[in-house]
């Protein structure tokens, strides 16, 4: 891409207790760039876009958004707990299992972060959330609550919910594992035009149809490390690694779509 | 059908069982005699209303209610406190299981023998028998209860939520009251109800701990020096107020304590 780099990893080393989840990873993610993270379960990815927006806190490395380094305020010094946050909003975050607030409606659950964080007026904030559920297909189920709601119907309201903050990038954490199959594809095409827009998204999935249709990079991880990345349709079509190679040849016939 | 009419004649004997000396007490209650005893000679209500124009009676009730709203709310503090220790964040420490256990020792423990305990202690602190005694007594037995019932509130409680939170920037207390408290709500407010009636009908703590001016110690003083029919209104009147009680805590536990995590 030749936009400028907006989100740049440098370095991110992630240990739980003995055992090294991440290590030494870098990546730098383009203005509208829509990068795919793919590799087998416990190759570190979903504990990478963790470690993006410090929802983990890696042992080493930094992450900087924009000319913001998260944890570290402009004068370099540690941010507390409360400038964190602020910092964290300039991602979006989408989880696997949705994580929607079970006792508020869909609209209350988008308006929750306008409201609250950035201190918009209630109406104001429920409107922003109305304009974003409508956008994403919702209109007629902003007063629903995430049990009356269908897992696709959940994953585009919490897509919704990352969009009122007006991010600077959305993660996808493994977005549509949790979906029944006909569920994954009004999840798949939300994001889809989303990246259309111009949206910049780092998405961990397993969709290889989505990976090679939308993305514009694609990384593999494995062992905690950035094994192999390119064009997707080149690491898809001619993989060197072997641990790639073996990858693809176990997913494709189960997970193609 | 003989084995349900055989089950159906079981359960009207236990129920007697159970029910039966309260039967009689409210009977007793609504007596137009001088003195305890039954068959009531004929019925009235007179002492409902010698009940509630008796100042002692009316004094001891006020006093119970303070100390029983009072220890309520240290109890849902803490134990709450407590629960969210015992879950939330680092509560996964080594030795945590024997930290709640030891939170829910004064429940092992006879209320008299705690009152023995309680009173020399109380003492030692420069608290002497009164009403912030009796509260804090209370509370030893109220904050297990109440830790306990926001404990198992936490069990349903999906801490996912948390990180769901922190993703939009809200911070951790933030969080904690938009999202965990109404979700931990049907505990806390149980909790509320149990710790306020255990206090409220409490004799063995408040022997020791009060002035004997709560109301389940006058109503055992007027049994034991005057008995006329007064003391079966008072009961009687409080038990409703505890069916009431009761009523709202199944309220609370079928209804807000049925909510599902999203997924």
């Amino acid at each position: 891409m030749v936009t400028p780099v907006l989100v740049e990893a440098r370095g991110i080393t992630k240990r739980f207790g003995p055992r090294t989840v991440l290590e030494d990873v870098d990546l730098d993610v383009h203005e509208g760039e829509t990068v795919v993270i793919i590799g087998a379960s416990g190759s570190g990815k979903t504990t990478f876009l963790r470690c993006l927006n410090r929802l983990e806190t890696p042992e080493t490395g930094q992450v900087r958004i924009a000319d913001v380094t998260l944890g570290r305020r402009s004068d370099g010094r540690p941010a507390d707990e409360r400038e964190l946050s602020q910092q964290r909003r300039l991602f979006g975050f989408v989880f696997q299992r949705f994580n929607l607030f079970p006792h508020l409606t869909a609209m209350q659950n988008v308006a929750l972060g306008p409201r609250r964080v950035l201190g918009v007026r209630r109406a104001e904030a429920e409107a922003r959330a109305v304009h974003e559920l409508t956008r994403l297909g919702l209109a007629e189920h902003v007063g629903k609550r995430p049990g009356q709601l269908s897992g696709g119907q959940q994953q585009r309201v919490a897509i919704a919910r990352a969009l009122a903050m007006d991010p600077r990038v959305i993660l996808f954490d493994e977005p549509t594992s949790a979906l029944d199959p006909e569920l994954v594809q009004e999840v798949l095409d939300a994001m889809r035009a989303l990246a259309g827009e111009g949206m910049t998204m780092v998405v961990v999935t397993h969709e290889m149809r989505f990976a090679r249709s939308v993305a514009h990079r694609a990384v593999f991880m494995a062992d905690g490390r950035i094994v192999e990345q390119g064009v997707p349709n080149d690491l898809f079509g001619a993989p060197r690694d072997e641990r790639l190679r073996r990858f693809l040849r176990h997913l494709e016939p189960h997970h193609d779509r | 059908m003989r084995s349900a009419w055989l089950l159906g004649a079981f359960v009207a004997l236990v129920l007697l069982f159970l029910l039966g000396p309260l039967l009689i007490a409210i009977a007793v209650a609504f007596s137009s005699g001088e003195r305890i005893g039954f068959p009531p000679p004929g019925l009235s209500l007179r002492w409902f209303a010698d009940a509630l124009g008796n100042e002692q009676f009316r004094d001891a009730a006020a006093r119970s209610l303070w100390v029983a709203l009072a220890a309520t709310v240290i109890s849902v503090v803490a134990g709450t406190g407590a629960a969210v220790a015992l879950t939330q964040g680092q509560g996964r420490f080594a030795g945590r299981a024997w930290v709640q256990a030891f939170i829910m020792l004064p429940l092992a423990i006879p209320g008299i023998v705690l009152g023995l305990a309680l009173l020399p202690t109380a003492i030692m602190l420069g608290l002497r028998p009164g009403f912030w005694a009796t509260v804090l007594g209370h509370a030893v037995v109220g904050i297990p209860y109440s830790a306990y019932l926001v404990l198992a509130a936490f069990a349903q409680y999906d801490p996912a939520l948390d990180r769901a939170s922190a993703s939009l920037g809200v911070g951790p207390w933030r969080s904690f009251l938009r999202v965990t408290l109404p979700l931990i709500r049907p505990g806390i407010v149980s909790a509320a109800i149990c710790t306020f009636l255990l206090s409220f009908d409490n004799v063995a703590l408040s022997l020791f701990l009060s002035r004997g001016d709560t109301l389940p110690l006058r109503l055992m003083q007027h049994i034991q020096f005057t008995a006329t029919p007064a003391v079966a209104a008072a009961s009687v009147m409080l038990v409703l107020l505890s069916l009431g009680a009761m009523l709202m805590l199944g309220r609370v536990l079928r209804g807000r304590g049925t909510i599902r995590i999203a997924g």
